[in-house]
């Protein structure tokens, strides 16, 4: 069983990582390929899912799952042999300095410690994850025909309008197995946590910027929000992940046009992820194709709507898959639901409910990876360089993006929140948690560390 | 802010990037040394809710499919869990009657609130006026109960039985109940409720007629 357990997780990472690489391609890219490997696999793998429940053919999903992977490895061995006669060979990115690396590997095996031990102690996870997103989960997998039971009145407290890219990769998973072993929702975790990590480390370090890359990793290894989180089986890390690799993959630059679009592509492919994970993501998405406009038109100017296009394909299937999970299956949100504009416009006049947003934000932000954000941004004040290439429309994509975002959390608050207090107490790390890799990013990538070698360094 | 092209030479150096994260890094390692405790001390074993999980997981195979079912966890169980939450529950809802007045603790209140509600909807005594003791409470909350007492259990139970549907208040069909040993028939009567059958140790599956 445990090895049957291995094999079909590897097995979705695997088509993850044949789907980036076909979207994603060159030598200079595969570990980057590798990071993202985890959740576009166990993204993708989630909609096949929902796509046999909702057909009622969920025995064929192993076999899309199968032929996927084969059809993939076909197209890119054809590929491999096309870039083979092209002699591309991997261009070597400056190492990281090894007092570093020897200090983020003991970070690393730190937090895989925490993540062990806090898994072995609460195997199902945290409340969050037992009373919604592995509640949902079972009700997939112990009852296919039946797993709309899950929108039933008594079970309003699991949120059942949540989407279901995790439940539905548990319970694809679970349904190989045929047990629900919580092994599953624990890898699951594992992978997205690990992804996250490798992915913030690779998209500086592809950057030339393995200073930056030791630092942010560190930065989000040494906080106790990942293991915390990640352990606890929440979504909140699956969605930093889709946060970051959007960006990471609409900013990736490339010479030539088709591998351009499909980054592109990818970069919706993530985003609409993100939305298919929670609905903090639909906000996300909603943001990201308005700030991607002004950054495509500045970044590919004369190339602006086939990219566009592209973008839009690629969270075309996410986004189909969640119109259709909201609008004809799921109940409406707690939160906005049970609501009525006069409530609505008596919380927007209320000032107090302002200052306590604002207080908790400012101490949501000292707080953050466990005070790093202060001090990261003293060490940066002083540590500008020279803005490179294609640094313009990255700075002010990345930043208008994680500014609405959390302006729109912020709104959600004002205008939703019944115990403004209380809901910032239970909810404001976890949502400040889905922007820091990606501010970590937007830091460090823009101001960094970033001191290429010289000659003269040399 | 402006970046003028040439800036003055600053080196970042590998010294300063780890005394930035030492900090954080020295919380991580106290955190974990915590958690490393915790682990020792409670020799590594699943904590109480995770024990119910376990036990109700057990026996989730003997029971129907799928539909509703309520959760009655009564003697042996109620003196070991039930008891001290009446005792404190009782007299917050005498409060409650006398005087409107709820606990401070927003999940407690809600609990009362919803308790009380059901009294006054099931004993239509309580309704005409009446203000009940605490024994008279603790005697109508046995009777009603156990349910929505216990936010904890109920989630648990429901996040264990899935795809049964667990509700937070007896109702007229399928009981799963948790009873004394040796005394689960007779106690099932005195309920008046009809004996199905045994599913496990000290749970067994009852019906409560409409």
């Amino acid at each position: 069983m445990r090895v049957e357990v291995y094999f079909w997780i590897l097995l979705s990472w695997l088509l993850g990582f044949g789907l980036t690489s076909l979207a994603v391609p060159g030598p200079r890219r595969r570990r980057l390929r590798i990071a993202l490997a985890a959740p576009i696999g166990m993204g993708l793998v989630s909609l096949l899912e929902f796509l046999g429940l909702s057909l009622g053919w969920g025995f064929l999903v192993p076999v899309a799952e199968l032929a996927l992977v084969v059809a993939i490895s076909f197209r890119l061995s054809r590929l491999q042999r096309t870039q083979a006669s092209a002699h591309l060979s991997p261009s070597s990115s400056p190492p990281c300095p090894r007092p570093l690396t020897w200090a983020l590997i003991l970070l690393i095996s730190m937090a895989l410690l925490s993540f062990g031990l806090r898994s072995y102690h609460a195997p199902h996870g945290e409340s969050d994850a037992m009373n919604i997103w592995n509640l949902h989960a079972r009700f997939l997998f112990r009852s296919p025909e039946h797993w709309q039971d899950l929108f039933a009145p008594t079970l309003d407290y699991s949120h059942p309008d949540y989407p279901l890219l995790l439940p539905g990769f548990v319970a694809s998973t679970w349904s190989r197995l045929d047990a629900d072993t919580p092994l599953v929702p624990i890898l699951t975790a594992f992978g997205f946590a690990a992804s996250l990590v490798a992915l913030l480390f690779e998209s500086l370090r592809g950057r030339g910027l393995p200073l930056a890359a030791s630092l942010g990793a560190m930065a989000l290894v040494a906080g106790t929000s990942l293991t915390k989180f990640s352990s606890g089986q929440l979504a909140d890390v699956p969605l930093a992940v889709y946060y970051l690799a959007s960006v990471v993959l609409l900013t990736l630059g490339g010479t030539e046009e088709r591998s351009r679009k499909s980054n592109v592509a990818l970069a919706g492919f993530c985003a609409g992820l993100a939305a298919w994970t929670k609905n903090e993501g639909q906000l996300f998405l909603i943001l990201f194709v308005a700030c991607s406009i002004p950054c495509l038109r500045h970044s590919r100017p004369g190339r602006f709507w086939p990219s566009f296009l592209s973008l839009l394909a690629g969270m075309a299937p996410a986004l189909m898959a969640l119109l259709y999970f909201k609008l004809a299956m799921a109940p409406s949100n707690d939160l906005f639901g049970t609501t009525n504009t006069a409530v609505v416009l008596e919380k927007i006049l209320d000032a107090k409910r302002y200052l306590a947003i604002l207080i908790g934000f400012a101490d949501g932000f000292l707080r953050l990876g466990e005070g790093v954000l202060i001090l990261l941004l003293v060490l940066l004040f002083f540590a500008q360089r020279a803005p490179q290439p294609g640094d313009r429309s990255t700075r002010h994509f990345s930043w208008a993006l994680i500014t609405l975002t959390l302006l729109g959390y912020a709104l959600v608050y004002i205008c939703f929140s019944g115990d403004v207090a209380e809901h910032l107490e239970t909810s404001l790390s976890r949502l400040l948690f889905h922007v820091w890799p990606l501010m970590l990013f937007a830091l460090l990538t823009l101001n960094p560390l970033a001191h290429s070698p010289t000659p003269q360094d040399t | 802010m402006k970046v003028p092209a040439k800036l003055p030479p600053f080196r970042m150096s590998w010294v300063l990037v780890l005394l930035v994260l030492s900090p954080a890094m020295f919380h991580r390692l106290r955190t974990l040394g915590d958690e490393v405790g915790q682990a020792w001390r409670s020799g590594g074993g699943p904590d109480a809710s995770q024990a119910l999980l376990q036990e109700l997981d057990a026996i989730r195979p003997k029971l129907p499919p799928r539909g509703r079912i309520s959760l009655l966890l009564q003697g042996e169980s109620l003196a070991r869990e039930l008891r001290p939450i009446i005792d404190i529950l009782a007299p917050a809802i005498v409060k409650h009657y006398q005087d409107g007045g709820l606990p401070a603790d927003t999940a407690m209140a809600a609990v009362v609130k919803a308790q009380a509600d059901g009294l006054r909807s099931r004993f239509p005594g309580i309704s005409q006026g009446h203000v009940p003791d605490k024994e008279e409470i603790a005697d109508l909350l046995e009777k009603i109960g156990f349910a929505t007492l216990d936010a904890g259990t109920h989630t648990i139970a429901q996040y264990a039985l899935a795809p049964l549907i667990i509700d937070p208040v007896l109702r007229p069909g399928l009981i799963l109940a948790r009873l004394p040993a040796g005394k689960a028939r007779a106690e099932a009567l005195r309920m008046g409720l009809r004996w199905k059958k045994a599913v496990g140790d000290g749970w067994y599956l009852l019906e409560k007629r409409p």
